[in-house]
């Protein structure tokens, strides 16, 4: 087994250093703060504001500076690594997983179905984030339960026209009649023969859709659903920072950093994990 | 063909029904109303229900539905409640704005993102493959407004070169454009990269088995043709999307776009605008998507619709 | 090989990035904790500073002296703007023209002012001066008489007289007309043409706010109001003609050269409607445009390094406060709760911290740029020791839980503010629950049962009746507060027709409200605003109306 997977990672440069990058963050987020051991939450009104540790005004106590409450950056980075890390991981996956499973509904059985779900879908893309939160809101209350569902019912589609698209373009493949001319389910033949073809783009869908899906945690926070403050994320560290980014760049510039480095790390993996699913280049490597 | 357009069309009527109804009902299931935004913040309960009364609000939502649906059936959106104009006539005038900038963006994502694309395929590992891969990949990641924010501190205050905000002159363009490109370079980028990379490693395969001349290039179209389904999508998604408008971009830009105008809508609870800008989201996605399949059978002839 | 490539430009970009952020101009804001008998001296050499060392001698305080050093040399000369144009942005998104149906603050405040005239207006002492009345004077109780000026013309053409005056009053109540001020003319039963340049004004009952409330009804013409399109296409008699409004893009005016009050100094006006404040603040500060409002209080010193622009710091007549609901049962009924929670709240540091000096603590429950506002409230401290005596003393020694609505937005650094708020409350064991909610769905709370709200009142004219009576008034207070003394008073208030009686009125009605305490009184706001140099004459006011026509452009 262990064996199987060296194998799988040497040499495929993407996935070991998009793997590499992802431990680093996870590890970061989850241990970082049993190890430092500092208050996201606790405020200092006087120290509001303080730049980074190694600009004129910085202190070495608050490496990366303090944001508008005077709360330490590094915790709050942290802390919100969780909650954002954890929540974009979740939501992308909860997105993606109804969004494939649709679309190889619509793609492989046609007609009806895939007009009807299509039509369905386009009407979801079309329709603003902004009213179902508000929507969600009223019903589920505020809160988690409402912004999963939030992001599960805005990000399917697009996984789910992905799909179908790449199954359409498969569906009449010999490959697919042959099986099929040797009696293989329907089921079976979706399983072992299509989704193979369609994993690897749904592989990097997922890392392209995982940063947008951090980012809309602030904006569903600003309608009153998802994280509240004074629980940090970098979702509503990156709001709370907008408005300073001309005059106190490091509240909006770091997690936006850390953002973009998870991100980085999670397209890398999936540029790597791409060419280990990739069913040409499997048969190439057997 | 013709027939599967016909049926695709009134799909597009249907689904606009549909929308026009879920619109309609979410918009007064959502907390808060426009009567509470007309009146002003003093006002006593009893004229906040003189003004849903005035504004009709208080009426049974079928009733409400019926009127807007009749007035649609005459080409009459409705009358925004803020600006007391038609609907149609103010997302008219704001839609020019929207589509020229996700004209151009979309433009210069295609012509730069598949180039590179195709690079980082082939020579996957280079210098210029490598840079341009993360600087996507950070791009792609880049919060809108932190990117637009900072053009506009470096660019325009910084360094003089372009205008802060509007649509007043050519080179409002340039930043606003900017903003919209660099997180859409990733995409593109990506998509053709493994395009290609497939395409590549059929002709590996075709090669190491060496195979006739005439079946490789028949299968080397029928890849390209294959791999070309998923960027296609993506893009014209992307593209979709931009008609609609991106509202961050264009908050912080000051630009005069459809973005804008509805999450505006939707916030002061302008029913009738709100309405017409979905409608209108609503219309052009389902024309796009309609224009993608379509593309489908072009690109690809074994895509078939019954 | 690939690997060390990969790694390097990782390197790189991550280096540009940082870069580029710090390429972002950023006053560096050296702030020295100075504390007992500690001499700290430090002398920045750059461009462009301000140095200045201070001795303290004093035991227990903590001086802070700031250096600011602009990192980045000030904005590029900017072209200069055309000489007779004034270009204005302005935070809110203009809604609509029509000079008597918007309650925004840009419509109230600056739109309406430019297009139209009012019968009475405000100088600077908020005394009354005439507008489009030459004078005034009550007939009796229940009637007042305006002798309007002739030989004014609207910008149409058609002739102001007291037939206009007639109909925009009632064009203004009609509640076919959805006017969100309709409530000025509430008390006004009729209005009845005397002569040509008399009109007569019956109240229901003695209204002493009639004046005050005239000082925001816009005087619209017969025939031209009565189109379609007069929201798009506004007609008056104010110093601006209406140009072109493209929505949510500009608005142009030009001058009139025939107004009443003497022609303005320059041809035309273009508001731009910026919501991002980043973007505002470029704006005005490669001269694109010549005034803004909104300067977030973090941008003011670097804004003042600047040296083609001036900022303006002004109080205005807006108030913030946490209003309770008084109408069920509920630790915060009892008034000894809530001085509590006043005096858990260091509001100074609130003031002088996040909000960065701009605007005060609030000394009572409206605005301390206003007239009646009693300046002899005796303020509360901030005492948590206090505090917590208090609340044990009322029976919650563990204090309690409760949340707090606010409308995400829409007061300056709201966020913040509450955030910190629910911090001092957590000292004496009030558990607060700060609940940011979009603008449209926070309001709404208000009229129903809640915990705490927070929300402020922008008292456009100035006046104690629009400031206290609605709030505090048991039919209409939305916190349902009841004090038959506050009804004694504000009645007397609202029917006395004697300016100097009725301010004495309110200061009485602030002192009880103050000793109740139904709304936690935390800061006035204030405005400040970034002008360029080369507009003359002109500053903000704390009514936020914004008069240009005395303004002018020099380069």
């Amino acid at each position: 087994m262990m064996a199987r997977i060296i194998g799988v990672m040497r040499g495929n440069f993407s996935l070991v250093s998009g793997t590499t990058i992802l431990v680093i963050v996870l590890s970061t987020v989850v241990f970082g703060p049993l190890i430092l051991r500092s208050d996201p939450l606790s405020q200092d009104l006087v120290a509001r504001l303080r730049p980074p540790a190694w600009a004129a005004g910085g202190t070495s106590d608050r490496l990366l500076g303090t944001d508008a409450l005077g709360r330490d950056m590094v915790s709050r980075l942290m802390y919100g690594g969780r909650v954002s890390v954890a929540l974009g991981v979740v939501a992308v996956t909860s997105a993606g997983l109804v969004g494939l499973a649709i679309g190889l509904m619509a793609g492989y059985f046609g007609g009806a179905m895939d007009d009807v779900i299509m039509r369905i879908a386009e009407i979801q893309m079309a329709f603003p984030l902004l009213v179902l939160a508000l929507i969600l809101m009223a019903v589920f209350g505020p809160g988690i339960v409402s912004m999963f569902v939030a992001f599960t019912i805005s990000g399917w589609p697009i996984f789910a026209k992905i799909t179908r698209g790449i199954v359409l373009s498969i569906r009449h493949q010999e490959f697919i009649e042959a099986a099929r001319a040797i009696g293989c389910g329907n089921i079976r033949l979706i399983i072992r023969h299509v989704l193979p073809n369609v994993l690897p783009y749904i592989v990097i869908l997922t890392a392209l859709q995982l940063s947008g899906m951090i980012l809309t945690e602030a904006g569903l926070s600003f309608v009153g659903i998802g994280i509240q403050p004074p629980t940090p994320s970098w979702g509503n560290m990156l709001g709370e920072g907008r408005a300073y980014l001309s005059n106190a760049w490091w509240l909006a510039t770091f997690p936006g950093i850390a953002l973009m480095i998870t991100v980085l790390g999670a397209n890398l993996l999936s540029d790597g994990l791409q060419v280990v699913l990739d069913p040409r280049a499997r048969r190439r490597i057997r | 063909m013709s027939l599967y357009l016909v049926r695709r069309l009134m799909q597009l009527f249907v689904a606009l029904l549909g929308m026009s109804i879920i619109v309609f009902v979410a918009m007064r299931v959502a907390p808060g109303d426009p009567a509470e935004r007309m009146v002003s913040p003093l006002a006593t309960d009893q004229e906040l229900q003189q003004m849903r009364e005035a504004l009709g609000l208080n009426k049974p939502i079928y009733e409400q539905y019926a009127t807007f649906l009749r007035g649609v059936l005459h080409g009459n959106l409705g009358k925004s409640l803020f600006y007391n104009e038609s609907v149609l006539t103010i997302v008219l005038e704001r839609l020019p704005a929207t589509l020229q900038l996700a004209l151009i963006s979309m433009t210069v994502v295609v012509a730069v993102g598949i180039p590179l694309g195709i690079y980082s395929a082939t020579h996957g590992g280079s210098w210029l493959d490598i840079i341009a891969r993360m600087m996507a990949y950070i791009g792609q990641a880049m919060p809108s407004f932190w990117l637009a924010i900072v053009l506009i501190l470096v660019f325009s205050v910084g360094l003089g070169i372009f205008p802060t905000f509007g649509r007043r002159s050519l080179s409002c363009f340039v930043l606003p454009s900017i903003s919209l490109i660099l997180p859409r370079l990733a995409r593109v980028m990506r998509f053709v990269r493994s395009a290609v990379l497939e395409v590549m490693h059929e002709d590996y395969v075709r090669t190491a088995r060496a195979k006739g001349l005439l079946e490789r290039s028949v299968l080397y179209r029928h890849t390209v043709r294959n791999a070309l389904i998923p960027v296609v999508t993506d893009t014209w998604l992307q593209f979709a999307w931009l008609l609609g408008g991106s509202m961050i971009v264009e908050v912080v830009f000051a630009w005069p776009g459809i973005g804008a105008l509805t999450i505006n809508a939707i916030y002061s609870r302008d029913y009738p605008l709100a309405e017409g800008c979905v409608m209108l989201l609503a219309l052009i996605f389902l024309l796009a998507n309609l224009l993608m399949d379509l593309s489908y059978a072009a690109i690809d002839p074994r895509v078939r619709y019954r | 090989m690939k690997g060390k490539k990969l790694l390097v430009a990782v390197a790189l970009l991550g280096l540009v990035v940082t870069v580029i952020s710090c390429v972002v101009p950023t006053p560096e804001v050296i702030e020295k904790e100075v504390v007992v008998e500690k001499l700290v001296v430090e002398t920045v050499v750059v461009e462009k500073e301000v140095v200045v060392e201070k001795e303290v001698v004093e035991t227990v305080v903590v001086e802070k002296e700031v250096v600011v050093t602009p990192t980045v040399a000030p904005t590029p000369a900017a072209p200069a703007g055309p000489a007779d144009t004034l270009r204005i942005a302005l935070r809110e998104t203009l809604l609509s023209l029509d000079p008597q149906k918007e309650f925004q603050i840009v419509s109230l405040g600056f739109t309406n002012k430019a297009f139209a005239d009012c019968l009475v207006n405000y100088d600077d002492e908020y005394n009354f001066v005439p507008g489009l009345a030459v004078s005034w004077r009550t007939v009796d109780d229940l009637t007042w008489e305006f002798k309007l000026r002739e030989g004014v013309k609207f910008h149409n053409g058609e002739p102001f007289n007291a037939e206009a005056v007639k109909h925009s009053f009632e064009r203004l109540v009609d509640p076919d007309y959805k006017a969100g001020s309709a409530f000025l003319l509430a008390g006004v039963e009729s209005v009845e043409v005397k002569d040509e340049y008399t009109v007569l004004v019956h109240t229901k009952e003695p209204f002493g706010a009639l004046l005050p409330n005239l000082t925001l009804v816009s005087i619209v013409p017969i025939e031209a109001s009565q189109r379609d399109d007069f929201a798009t296409n506004p007609v008056g008699t104010g110093p601006f003609r209406f140009v072109e409004w493209r929505k949510g893009e500009r608005l142009v005016m030009e001058a009139n050269p025939e107004y009443w009050g003497g022609a303005p100094k320059f041809k035309r006006v273009i508001y731009y409607p910026i919501a991002e404040d980043a973007t505002r603040m470029a704006a005005v500060r490669t001269g694109e445009v010549d005034i803004a409002d909104g300067v977030p209080p973090e941008e003011i010193r670097s804004l003042e390094a600047e040296p083609h622009l001036d900022v303006f710091k002004t109080a205005s007549n807006d108030n913030i406060c946490i209003r309770t609901y008084l109408g069920e049962e509920a630790p915060w009924t009892d008034p000894r709760v809530r001085k509590a929670m006043m005096m858990a709240i260091d509001r100074e540091a609130i003031v002088n911290e996040i909000l960065q000096g701009v605007g005060a603590v609030a000394r009572s429950v409206l605005s301390s740029a206003l007239p009646v506002f009693n300046p002899n409230l005796e303020p509360y401290p901030y005492d948590p020791g206090r505090a917590k005596a208090l609340l044990a003393e009322a029976g919650y020694p563990d204090g309690f839980s409760a949340n707090l609505v606010v409308p995400s937005g829409f007061y300056p650094k709201d966020a913040e503010i509450t955030q910190a708020i629910a911090a001092y409350l957590q000292q004496i064991g009030v558990s607060l629950e700060v609940r940011l909610m979009e603008q449209s769905s926070a309001w709404p709370l208000r009229r129903v049962p809640y915990d705490f709200f927070y929300s402020g009142a922008a008292i456009i004219n100035m006046d104690g009746d629009m400031a206290l009576y609605r709030d505090y008034m048991p039919e209409t207070s939305r916190e349902k507060y009841n004090n038959p003394e506050v009804v004694r008073l504000l009645n007397a208030a609202r029917s006395s027709l004697d300016q100097d009686e009725r301010r004495e009125l309110y200061r009485q009605v602030q002192a009880v409200i103050w000793e109740d305490l139904p709304n936690i009184a935390i800061h006035d706001v204030g405005d400040v605003w970034a002008v360029n140099k080369r507009v003359k004459n002109w500053r903000p006011r704390p009514d936020k109306t914004v008069i240009l026509k005395d303004a002018f452009v020099e380069d």
